[in-house]
């Protein structure tokens, strides 16, 4: 259809012309200087639906009314007016035209406006279509796939740079592509500075302290094989440290087994080294003394029987155990316990010979292995030991103490079962020298020598126990006698064991296992319930009342439900108090001395007497004396048996009665074995003599007072 | 004529300006149509510098590639229009276009296509712009998209070639400002027609 006002546009096209713009794959627009269409080609009409005939001649506006005030028709008028070309893009201005393909789907499609000079210097205008729309789709595939490659790439990256260990990439060549977080941390190098460098500049590896020739990642690249978790390398850094790494490389393969580069991966275990050798040190060492604990001694000790079976070599092992320690330890604090305790490993350690293992297997029990020893030169080397812990001087606060040492001394020679059969046997006979005295060396014999064996302890335990549930003990008395004027009878009363037999077990053979079986308090409060019978039968008789004095032990002491057992047993038997004396010694007093001082209080106001056992014989600390409100000091008999004919000896009773007496407190003299050393307590004036010279112990019940 | 820098003095350059602004008035308008936002497109820098400083001149920090649209104009007098923006601006200015859901390193697909056609939309309006000077019309051609280093853009191919009219275009949209560049390469003769043509329209003597 024609407008009738203006003219029909005669500039038509050719059909040969027609006919070549019919063959083109991109649709063609012709419009005169009015914007009416004057041509366009097959492919417009296909992709329109309309046909060329229909529209020919008609306003390009009124055949897309879709296009009213789009870009499309301004480009239009540009190029026509203004003879200014046009390109529209499917991206910013989409569906311009409304073309569809024969599936009746939406072509995407660019456009170029092109003015076209005429003569009479007007302008017509040819609008190139082009279809992008396979453009498009294969751009939206793309882009999906990008966006995937994007994430998963990200996805790496983040994972391969948040890894805690460290990862380098290459290419086949070696040279370095990629470095996360920890590599540059643990190389000390930019990630800038390391990419396109050979690995082995920047990071380079040795095996054993030993520079490698070639690389391990270069060695990967030749051989394409797989390193995992290798532990023999060490990184050298820049500063020329050696790190100890973990390090893993593995070769980056293709499909087509084209290699693409390498992956390295390590991670410093220098830290984890030290801390499983420290873990493993502290597992094997006593931390206080830096000595081998008792399991690492035992290991020590399995692998020197194995080997005294299997060659028949000879070792020995000494069990050491530390006399008056706890003294020290209670007395001036637990610090003061742990530094004389280093000293003592120091000064054992520094007596023994280069090859011998000492170890601390508890509190204050130290044990040697002397390798390659025949037993008499342990023993020399043992009383070296126990010599040199004597003579050790330890000060605090200007106080000297002095320590003594019991030693259990065993050969083995490859007829014990096992360690811990040496180790028991070796405690034994420490136990046999802390019994006969302390401070000396006691050899275990195989073949039973009187030392109390396991078995043997064992045995006294059940014994104890039946005794003590079955009244199998016996009370003695052994007079304490006044040397000057005459005073209230006193008597120690002395415990002893009834054997089956009704025959008489010396407290020697059965106070130490008492004592190591945590006994004695039993027997403590089986002697205080005798002894306050024995008052309350003789009260009741009328009879004139004796002392009585009783041996506490440090265990009684120090627990506070003996004091109130004490207190209950006197309730009971109405006892009259200041006829029982307690006696303590000077270690078991300064061992719990705030209980112990709690004790004595309390029973001082039941004007019970205290007296001080041994005096002399320990720390005879004459300021502890002064602290301690004992009534008597029994002086300790080693002095007292030799006072005839040793001055030394004599003289030191004497300073010990004369303190006393200045402090007012009564002084006993033990072992008073004649009476040659009778006259000399009298003219020491010494208050007390107790001992065989003056009368042996008999059954309580036998006294006649 | 001796001084280079004097053969548009400032009074033409003035007029150029306010010429171009106009034109940039109509471009605005189209492409806040298209883009369904407000943009606004000033001139606020216009010079004549020498071919061989432009690239100097062209940014406080030159980039060494440059994106960009070329049209060639002739006519009256002619020349290169060409729109170019550092490749970092083309993409916020691409992205400012079609907004923000697409992440930048995407819009690069697509980059090649939207700044031509923001480019034609600009320099169309610049030919149109130095066209009205002469009361007429310049043939031009459809724009190309450029994508090269800056200092082989402004190599002299032609000896007379030796004159650029820089203007520094100063897009707001989506409330950014993105700032891009105009060149018009022209020989000697080109610019002592625009010279004559605006002393012509302001009323001055030769």
């Amino acid at each position: 259809m024609y407008l009738n006002e203006n003219i029909v546009p005669e500039t038509g096209v050719t059909n040969s012309q027609s006919d070549i713009l019919d063959t083109c794959s991109f649709g063609i627009i012709i419009l005169d200087n009015y914007s009416r269409l004057i041509h366009w080609n097959n492919w417009v009409s296909k992709h329109s639906g309309l046909t060329l005939n229909d529209k020919k001649g008609e306003y390009f506006e009124l055949i897309f009314p879709i296009l009213t005030k789009t870009r499309l028709l301004n480009a239009i008028d540009d190029a026509l007016n203004y003879r200014l070309p046009s390109t529209l893009s499917h991206k910013l201005s989409p569906h311009s035209l409304p073309l569809h393909n024969r599936q009746g789907k939406q072509v995407a499609h660019n456009i170029k406006i092109i003015p076209l000079k005429q003569p009479q210097d007007t302008y017509h205008c040819l609008i190139e279509i082009t279809d992008v729309s396979a453009v498009v789709k294969r751009e939206n595939q793309l882009h999906d796939i990008s966006a995937q490659i994007r994430r998963e790439k990200k996805w790496a990256s983040v994972t391969l740079l948040s890894i805690a260990d460290a990862v380098i990439t290459t290419d086949p060549e070696g040279r370095i592509i990629t470095v996360n977080d920890t590599a540059e941390k643990l190389t000390g190098l930019t990630r800038s500075s390391m990419q396109g460098t050979l690995i082995d500049r920047v990071c380079p590896l040795s095996q054993d302290k030993e520079n490698l020739t070639t690389h391990p990642v270069l060695n990967c690249l030749q051989d394409r094989l797989i390193l995992t978790d290798s532990e023999n390398f060490q990184f050298i850094s820049e500063q020329d440290t050696h790190y100890a790494v973990n390090l893993s490389i593995a070769p980056i393969i293709d499909s087509d087994e084209s290699l693409l580069g390498t992956v390295m991966i390590f991670r410093d275990i220098t830290q984890a080294r030290n801390v499983s050798a420290q873990l493993d040190w502290q597992a094997k060492h006593d931390h206080l003394t830096g000595l081998i604990n008792r399991r690492e001694f035992e290991r020590q000790l399995k692998k020197h029987l194995a080997d005294a079976k299997k060659n028949q070599n000879t070792h020995c092992m000494m069990y050491i155990d530390l006399d008056q320690f706890k003294v020290i330890n209670d007395t001036c604090g637990h610090g003061v316990g742990d530094k004389l305790l280093g000293q003592i490993s120091q000064l054992l350690q520094n007596q023994l010979r280069q090859d011998d293992i000492l170890a601390r297997i508890g509190g204050d029990e130290f044990c040697a292995l002397l390798p390659m020893c025949a037993i008499e030169n342990a023993l020399v080397i043992a009383n070296t030991l126990r010599q040199g812990i004597l003579e050790h001087r330890f000060v605090h606060n200007n106080k000297p103490y002095v320590l003594g040492a019991s030693i259990g001394l065993i050969a083995i020679n490859g007829q014990e079962q096992s360690a811990a059969e040496i180790l028991s046997a070796a405690d034994s006979a420490c136990y046999a020298a802390k019994s006969a005295g302390r401070n000396r060396v006691h050899t275990h014999n195989a073949q039973g020598d009187g030392s109390a064996q396991p078995q043997e302890l064992m045995q006294w335990f059940s014994r104890l126990q039946i005794a003590l549930e079955e009244d199998l003990f016996v009370l003695y008395a052994q007079e304490i006698a006044s040397i000057g004027s005459k005073k209230t009878p006193h008597y120690e009363v002395l415990v002893r064991m009834l054997d089956h037999d009704g025959s008489i077990i010396p407290p020697n053979s059965f106070i130490p296992a008492a004592e190591r079986f945590h006994l004695m308090q039993r027997i403590d409060r089986w002697v205080l319930n005798k002894a306050c019978d024995y008052l309350s039968v003789l009260e009741k008789k009328n009879k004139p009342l004796p002392i009585i004095s009783i041996n506490l032990s440090g265990t009684s002491i120090g627990d506070p439900h003996f004091l109130q057992a004490t207190l209950d047993t006197f309730e009971e038997y109405k006892t009259p108090s200041k006829h029982i004396c307690f006696e303590i010694t000077e270690t078991a007093a300064i061992s719990n001395i705030k209980e112990a001082l709690n004790f004595m209080t309390a029973m001082k106001k039941l004007h019970c007497k205290f007296s001080l056992d041994d005096f002399g014989s320990g720390l005879s600390s004459f300021s502890y004396l002064k602290n301690l409100p004992v009534d008597y000091l029994k002086i300790d008999g080693h002095f007292v048996k030799n006072i005839v004919s040793d001055e030394v000896d004599k003289a030191f009773v004497d300073s010990i009665n004369k303190i006393a007496q200045i402090m007012n407190i009564e002084t006993i003299a033990e072992f008073v074995e004649n009476d040659e050393i009778l006259d000399v307590l009298k003219t020491l004036g010494v208050n007390y003599a107790q001992g065989y010279g003056i009368s042996t112990p008999q059954p309580l019940d036998s006294l006649r007072l | 004529m001796s001084n280079d820098t004097s053969i548009l003095d400032e009074i033409h350059l003035d007029a150029l300006g306010e010429l171009l602004n106009i034109g940039m008035g109509a471009a605005a308008a189209a492409l806040s149509t298209m883009v369904q936002q407000e943009v606004l497109l000033t001139v606020p820098i216009i010079r004549i510098v020498p071919s061989s400083e432009v690239a100097s001149q062209l940014d406080d920090n030159p980039p060494n590639t440059v994106c960009g649209v070329k049209q060639s104009f002739s006519g009256e007098f002619s020349g290169d229009a060409l729109l170019l923006f550092s490749e970092e601006k083309s993409l916020s200015l691409v992205r400012a276009v079609v907004g923000d859901s697409i992440p930048l390193e995407e819009l690069s697909e697509m980059e090649e296509e939207a700044i031509t056609e923001i480019g034609n939309i600009i320099l169309n309006a610049c030919i149109s712009s130095l066209a009205n000077i002469f009361n007429d019309y310049l043939d031009s051609a459809l724009p190309e998209y450029l994508h090269e280093e800056l200092e082989l853009l402004f190599e002299e191919k032609e000896s007379n070639a030796n004159f650029v009219l820089l203007l520094r275009m100063s897009f707001n949209i989506a409330e950014q400002d993105i700032t891009g560049y105009v060149t018009f390469i022209m020989d000697i003769n080109s610019i002592i027609k625009v010279k004559a043509q605006i002393n012509k329209m302001l009323g001055i003597a030769d």
